[in-house]
């Protein structure tokens, strides 16, 4: 029983084996001639363009182009000739895809005076091997066989002598499958192929052995057994060995057959060996890939710990430039603190000066008023020891003005200091205009009388002023006490009250006096508040104080003035809104 | 008519005498002129006081601020006088609310101006005296009425009636009549209790009134001046009548 069964496993390999090369070597041996005439076909019939891509596709082996063109080219042209080329291409394509029904049909499509008829024997014969008919097949090789002597020597002879003798093994017909496979061995021999010979020979071996016929089967299992010694290939020297402890075991020899298993023990470990040398080589590989692998993680880690090295260095450098800026800042800061204090030094600087100048003023403008005080009081005494009662009132009126004055004076030094020291108090409220108006004219009512000025009050009693009372009455006193003061006798002295926007009013104090000269009226508007010019006068002060205020209330003041015609000036208040 | 009693806090006899003088030139009743807290103190207890003139300094001590934060829960309006514009003084008399003042030396015209500004002040009508048609204050006990430049005072309980006539309120007082420029409404919450409104545009003393007409909507007052009636007020008047008798 295990006879049969290893025969049998060792042909197999052979006939499996013979489909899956036969088309390659087919194409070699056979398109030769083949490829020529198809070629000189193209050349010489210049047929239509189908044909041509289809033929050129199939020399390139482009098999899936090649058939739909040939298809295309099918269902278009019924040239004869070209005809047969055409379905010859379209079996080979189909065989090639394994599409072998629709392969034999191509085939048979070819008319029997196609040129080449004994090769599309040849592959109807391969088809039917393919789909195991074996008799159809037989019947094939046959018709390529009877033309094949005459016509063509370079096909795979071989390969066709052992399908026929395969057919034959499978048909029971031992005897002809012998011949062929005889007939096959000798064509081996011819080439000088060793290989083929070896299997050739184990093949006929192994059908006498098969058939029990043991004396023409062992010369030739040693024979193979000989010629696999002189090949390299280990699979051959393995199955020889093999063949031949089976061969001996069944001869019930086994010391041979031992010896002949060891030596195929051997080979089979060679074959083991070899690939167990791979697996070795494969597991060193995958050692080596894992130290790679560990060198990379390691590696990877030394980047890891530069990285953070890196990052402490940034973090470092980061830290210090904030310290930089940070001391930058700080020297920034006290560098624009410097600048502020001298800006302040400067500006204290000018004030002192300023100061001094106004105390030199006021001791000025203090001293005269004074010093004529002190006078009416001599003149008043004499004038009491005289009983001159005429000159008496008139001196005693004369000092209660000149006292007015002095106050005014006391007053606006008073107002101005409070105000450059931001000790002022301003107390912003509504209060109605026209009655603080009437009280400030009420102090003059005397000097008023005497340089016989008339003096209107034309304020709407309905306006009401968001000021501080105090502020604005410093300023009324100080214009009225100019307007007066610069009025000829007999003049008029005018306050007028508008509305020229919402929530503003314009209080114009008029008066008819000598005016300001545009000189000192420069002086005056000058913008810098803080200076005060030795040559101007207490007037010119007041008039500065009197802007100063306006503005702290949040109004102002504008003055208009032609000289000899009089003096215009407005003070702009904030309204109360309804 | 009666005239204002004023107490004048001032320890500088000539300012003093100066302010006595233009007060009494302008019809005001002086009750008192002291010199220290106490005394004022002393003064406010016994005497009927409309207004208070405080000095702030006496000698060193703050003495009027100290007044005003005693008497700002007896309802009496005043004002500060003072010689000193230093801030820091005046930002502490501003803690006694509402706050007028006046600085020294003043005339005639600013001290009345500026105490009828604290009246105005004091009983929230602002201007109310700058008004030339309407210049009455209305206070809680009294209705200071500006006449001819003089302010005099009216006992609120001896008002018989109050009207709405065009955009003021029109009191009846003695057969007289002064306006009030005041919404009614707001009228209504300053007035005592017993003044209850009749009309849509009429208040009415109860304490005045003689005769009720509840079928002709109309009342008589003892002045035998009539006020109408309305339904809507009727009923709330005949109960609270009944409550007094």
């Amino acid at each position: 029983m295990s006879k049969i069964k290893i025969n049998i496993w060792v042909f197999l390999i052979y006939f499996f084996s013979v489909p899956a090369i036969y088309p390659q070597e087919e194409r070699q041996v056979s398109s030769f001639n083949f490829e020529l005439s198809i070629q000189n076909t193209c050349e010489t019939s210049g047929h239509t363009q189908l044909f041509h891509k289809s033929v050129s596709f199939f020399l390139k082996d482009e098999i899936d182009s090649t058939y739909i063109y040939i298809s295309k080219f099918l269902l278009t042209n019924d040239d004869k000739n070209l005809l047969d080329y055409a379905y010859y291409l379209q079996g080979r394509c189909a065989v090639k895809k394994k599409l072998l029904v629709q392969g034999k049909e191509s085939f048979n499509n070819i008319s029997d005076t196609f040129q080449f008829n004994q090769l599309k024997s040849l592959q109807l014969a391969n088809i039917h091997l393919n789909q195991k008919e074996y008799e159809e097949a037989l019947t094939y090789y046959k018709k390529w066989e009877s033309k094949q002597l005459v016509e063509n020597e370079d096909i795979n002879t071989k390969e066709i002598y052992h399908n026929i003798g395969l057919c034959y093994l499978h048909l029971k017909n031992h005897s002809e499958a012998a011949n062929y496979l005889f007939k096959e061995r000798d064509l081996a021999k011819r080439d000088q192929d060793t290989l083929s010979i070896i299997y050739a020979t184990m093949d006929i071996a192994n059908l006498y052995y098969e058939q029990y016929l043991d004396s023409k089967a062992i010369p030739l299992f040693e024979e193979a057994y000989i010629l696999s010694k002189k090949t390299s290939d280990i699979k051959i020297k393995e199955s020889a060995a093999l063949n031949m402890a089976v061969v001996e075991e069944n001869q019930k020899n086994f010391k041979k057959s031992i010896q002949y298993r060891k030596e195929y023990e051997k080979w089979k470990d060679s074959i083991w060996n070899r690939d167990k040398i791979w697996e070795l080589a494969k597991i060193e590989k995958k050692f080596t890939v894992a130290e790679k692998e560990k060198e990379i993680e390691l590696q990877e880690k030394q980047i890891d710990i530069q990285n953070a090295r890196q990052n402490l260095l940034f973090v470092g450098i980061i830290s210090l430039l904030v310290v930089i800026g940070i001391i930058a800042f700080f020297l920034r800061h006290r560098i624009k603190k410097n600048k502020i204090i001298t800006a302040q030094k400067d500006e204290l600087s000018n004030l002192n000066e300023m100061k001094n100048k106004l105390f030199s003023i006021v001791s000025h403008d203090l001293r005269t008023p004074v010093n004529s005080i002190r006078n009416n009081n001599k003149l008043l005494k004499k004038a009491l020891e005289s009983n001159d009662n005429v000159q008496l009132s008139s001196k005693i009126e004369e000092s209660i003005q000149v006292t007015d004055g002095v106050h005014l004076l006391l007053d606006k030094v008073l107002n101005w200091s409070l105000l450059e020291s931001g000790q002022l108090f301003t107390n912003i409220e509504p209060f109605p205009l026209k009655p603080i108006i009437a009280q400030i004219i009420y102090n003059y009512q005397s000097i008023i009388t005497s340089k016989n000025i008339q003096i209107y009050n034309n304020t709407p009693s309905n306006i009401i002023v968001l000021a501080d009372i105090e502020s604005i009455k410093v300023v009324l006193r100080n214009l009225l006490d100019n307007a007066i003061k610069y009025s000829k006798e007999n003049s008029s002295i005018k306050f007028e009250v508008s509305v020229k926007e919402k929530g503003w009013c314009n209080l114009e104090v008029i008066d008819t006096g000598v005016g300001i000269t545009e000189e000192k009226l420069q002086i005056i508007t000058s913008d810098n508040n803080t200076k005060v010019d030795s040559q101007s006068s207490v007037s010119g002060f007041g008039l500065r104080l009197c802007k100063s205020l306006l503005l702290n209330n949040g109004g102002d003041l504008v003055i208009f003035s032609e000289e000899g015609k009089g003096t215009n000036i407005t003070v702009i208040l904030p309204v109360k809104k309804d | 008519m009666e005239k204002i009693n004023i107490l004048v806090l001032e320890d500088d006899p000539k300012e003093a005498l100066s302010i006595k003088n233009t007060l009494i030139d302008n019809d005001y009743q002086i009750t008192a002129i002291c010199s220290t807290v106490d005394e004022a103190q002393q003064i406010l207890e016994e005497e009927q006081i409309d207004f208070c003139i405080l000095d702030i300094f006496l000698g060193k001590i703050m003495g009027g601020i100290q007044l005003a934060e005693k008497i700002s829960g007896l309802d009496i309006p005043f004002l500060f006088l003072t010689s000193s514009k230093d801030r820091t003084v005046f930002e502490k008399a501003k803690l006694t609310n509402p706050f007028s003042y006046l600085l020294k030396p003043f005339n005639e015209l600013e001290l009345m101006f500026t105490l009828e500004l604290a009246i105005e002040k004091f009983f929230n009508q602002h201007h109310a005296f700058s008004l030339e048609e309407a210049p009455t204050v209305l206070g809680n006990e009294y209705l200071f009425v500006k006449n001819a430049d003089r302010i005099s005072k009216v006992e609120i309980r001896q008002i018989s009636s109050i009207e709405v006539e065009d955009r003021y309120c029109k009191v009846m007082y003695n057969q007289k009549s002064y306006l009030i420029k005041m919404a009614l409404k707001r009228v209504i919450e300053i007035l005592p209790s017993y003044f209850v409104q009749t009309h849509r545009n009429s208040i009415v003393n109860l304490h005045k009134i003689k005769d009720i007409y509840p079928n002709d909507n109309l009342i008589v007052l003892i002045d035998d001046e009539k006020i109408s009636l309305s339904e809507r007020y009727k009923y709330s008047i005949m109960k609270k009548l009944n409550i007094m008798n």
